[in-house]
């Protein structure tokens, strides 16, 4: 390292810390990752050319990896919100699952007029999944429960509770498989590009969430109060915030936002809801969260690239016969990266620069 | 409207609750002559073997006293007001609750009782390892979510290292190994590169599932193609007390669930430096 200075711009420095960081974090994990499959003895040009083939060699692929984006751009706002309050939700599962519920419920068995019913359905979604964030939320401000271990004890109940709804009440009893429903048409999402690309509107509202949380969290005084309430809660107690009502707000609005991934599932793409629905959501949003540098624009790139891993993994197995499972090795190492980011910075010389960190959970206690 | 809703009087609410619900699906669901036999053997009986003891419960009768008891004690609560019962009284209603779901699945059929409570010991082995694991780290204020992937990759690793030295002994202590190597994982992100722990230890369960997904299609699978086969750890039966009926089968005829009996009270022993690391970090990084 040389001391000497070297002259540099504000925006150059932001623009490092926000994307640099990212994207090298992906390009280490992904060499790794190719040493991993020369270890296993099979061939690196096949693993990865299927991967990105199947993940951006054609029209269709990249509008299959948008939409294995769309839920992954609602669920890494879900936590990036929390993230920004000190709040740790690990409850985008659950509230996921609570928020498709609701949606599959008032697509299936309410009829309402066309336009109308797409909007009912996907809000009571939406409130489903931010009341199931507002519990822990509630439990945090009011009981000083770690929202840690009750949301994750609430995504137990969601999921066995939605798994419960979907096999015993609102079980489509015409269908062989364990599913509700079909939503009527006049609450379907439509799709964007015809059915054949799968690409549905629910893309488009993902888009603009997170250019609504954007301006939430920098224009607006509840923003404000969240980002201050996670700098530092005592400061904000003290300048006459109420910490607790901010605590639950965030809560709900992250539960909102896992809330709506569900409802666009099952409202654009799936048109029913199936038992075991949602694969793992949950800690992929965390990584996504943390991929975007706590950035809520960057949540969109982070997210078609997890987007792009998982629809191009298929392909790559298919070509090279190297486990799926690689995908999930080379995603904790971005998190890892991403997250430690001095081993980044160590590897490719760049400065540490002085940014405003992310204050996380402070340990499981108070 | 506090002074009302004591906890005492909520609990013992909910336990008289259970009565009724107890009592109403008895009397809807089973025929009042049903009998429920809980079966006890001897230490080393085999199932076919003449029992020591067949405990014929008739089932109704048998809830509904139990119901009954529950309703003493609600009122022994209440008017006794003691609050310092109030938890050994939810207990007491789980404990009734499960064991009547017992007794109404074996109605005119039988059970063998201490066999069930063996294998709960058994089952109960990892989570109450991983609890200590979890204890331990709580107390020197490490928070460790991750000790679901570091069973798993573990778990990966032993049964690896058994099946390629066919010797489940290599697979144990490479198990242990291999669990203090990828917990390193953890200590290096969060101490070295100031990670916070929850981040790190989420990478370790996204990782553990990658890697052992991935050495199972590209290891365990071939090794067992080609003839390897896992052994189990003998089973241990502690001369003496593994003869006692019910108690032998319970605690003292397993493979692995003794350690279980030597972590625990180990680590209260030696937990002073720690406990003190995680109240106050600064003052023990000084000692």
């Amino acid at each position: 390292m040389s001391t000497e200075h070297v002259p540099s711009t504000g925006a150059w420095r932001i623009w490092a810390t926000t994307f640099l960081v990212p994207v090298l974090a992906i390009v280490t994990a992904l060499v790794i990752g190719a040493v991993i499959i020369v270890l296993t003895g099979a061939d690196v040009v096949a693993a990865y050319g299927g991967l990105f083939t199947g993940a951006i060699g054609s029209p269709r692929a990249i509008a299959y990896t948008l939409v294995e984006a769309t839920p992954y751009i609602f669920g890494g706002l879900a936590v990036l919100i929390g993230f920004r309050a000190g709040l740790f939700n690990i409850g985008v599962e659950g509230q996921i699952a609570v928020g498709s519920m609701c949606a599959a419920i008032v697509g299936a068995f309410v009829t309402l007029p066309p336009v109308l019913h797409v909007i009912v359905a996907f809000l009571a979604g939406a409130a489903g999944g931010a009341m199931w964030g507002a519990i822990p939320g509630w439990l945090r401000a009011r009981t000083g429960a770690h929202e840690v271990i009750t949301t994750i004890m609430f995504n137990y109940i969601a999921i066995r509770g939605t798994d419960y709804l979907i096999k015993v009440p609102f079980l489509d009893q015409e269908s062989s498989s364990q599913r509700t429903p079909y939503i009527a048409t006049t609450a379907e999402i439509p799709f964007l590009f015809g059915e054949a690309y799968r690409l549905h509107g629910g893309f488009l509202i993902a888009v603009a969430a997170t250019f609504v949380v954007a301006w939430l969290l920098q224009r607006t005084i509840v923003g404000f109060e969240i980002r201050t309430a996670g700098a530092n809660p005592d400061a904000a107690h003290y300048a006459g915030m109420n910490v607790s009502r901010t605590i639950i707000i965030t809560m709900a609005l992250s539960g909102l936002m896992a809330g709506m991934a569900g409802a666009v599932q099952v409202l654009g793409l799936e048109h029913n809801l199936k038992a075991s629905f949602s694969a793992g959501y949950g800690f992929d949003s965390i990584a996504i969260a943390l991929l975007a540098a706590s950035n809520p624009i960057g949540v969109i790139p982070a997210a078609i690239f997890w987007g792009a891993l998982r629809n191009g993994a298929g392909l790559m197995q298919l070509n090279s016969g190297i486990s799926i499972n690689l995908i999930n090795i080379i995603q904790a190492l971005v998190i890892a990266f991403v997250a430690a980011d001095q081993i980044v910075r160590q590897i490719y010389r760049i400065r540490t620069a002085r940014g405003e960190g992310i204050t996380l959970s402070r340990g499981w206690g108070r | 409207m506090q002074t009302l809703f004591t906890r005492e009087r909520i609990i013992a609410m909910i336990g008289m609750l259970t009565a009724v619900a107890l009592w109403l699906l008895v009397q809807q669901s089973v025929p009042g002559d049903a009998i429920s036999t809980l079966r006890i053997p001897y230490a080393y009986g085999a199932p076919q073997d003449a029992p020591l003891v067949d405990i014929m419960l008739p089932t109704a009768l048998t809830i509904y006293t139990l119901a009954g008891l529950l309703v003493v004690g609600a009122v022994y609560l209440i008017v006794a007001k003691r609050v310092d019962r109030a938890a050994t009284y939810m207990g007491g209603v789980i404990a009734v609750v499960i064991f009547s779901i017992l007794l109404t699945a074996i109605v005119n059929d039988r059970t063998d009782i201490v066999d069930m409570l063996g294998r709960m010991v058994r089952l109960a082995t990892p989570i109450a390892l991983g609890a200590i694991a979890g204890i331990l780290c709580e107390r020197s204020g490490v928070v460790n979510i991750a000790v679901e992937g570091i069973m798993l990759f573990a778990a990966c690793v032993g049964f690896i290292a058994a099946l390629a030295f066919a010797n489940p002994w290599m697979g144990l202590i490479v198990a242990i190994l291999a669990g203090g190597a990828i917990v390193m994982v953890h200590a290096v992100l969060s101490l070295h590169y100031k990670t916070d722990q929850i981040i790190s230890g989420t990478v370790i369960n996204i990782l553990a599932v990658g890697v052992t997904g991935y050495l199972r299609t590209s290891v365990i699978l071939p090794l067992q193609t080609t003839g390897g086969r896992g052994a189990s750890l003998p089973q241990f039966n502690i001369p003496l007390l593994g003869d006692i009926p019910v108690i032998g089968p319970m605690f003292f005829q397993h493979r692995v669930s003794y350690v279980v009996g030597v972590a625990h009270p180990s680590h209260w022993r030696t937990s002073a430096r720690r406990r003190y690391d995680g109240h106050q970090r600064q003052p023990a990084t000084l000692l």
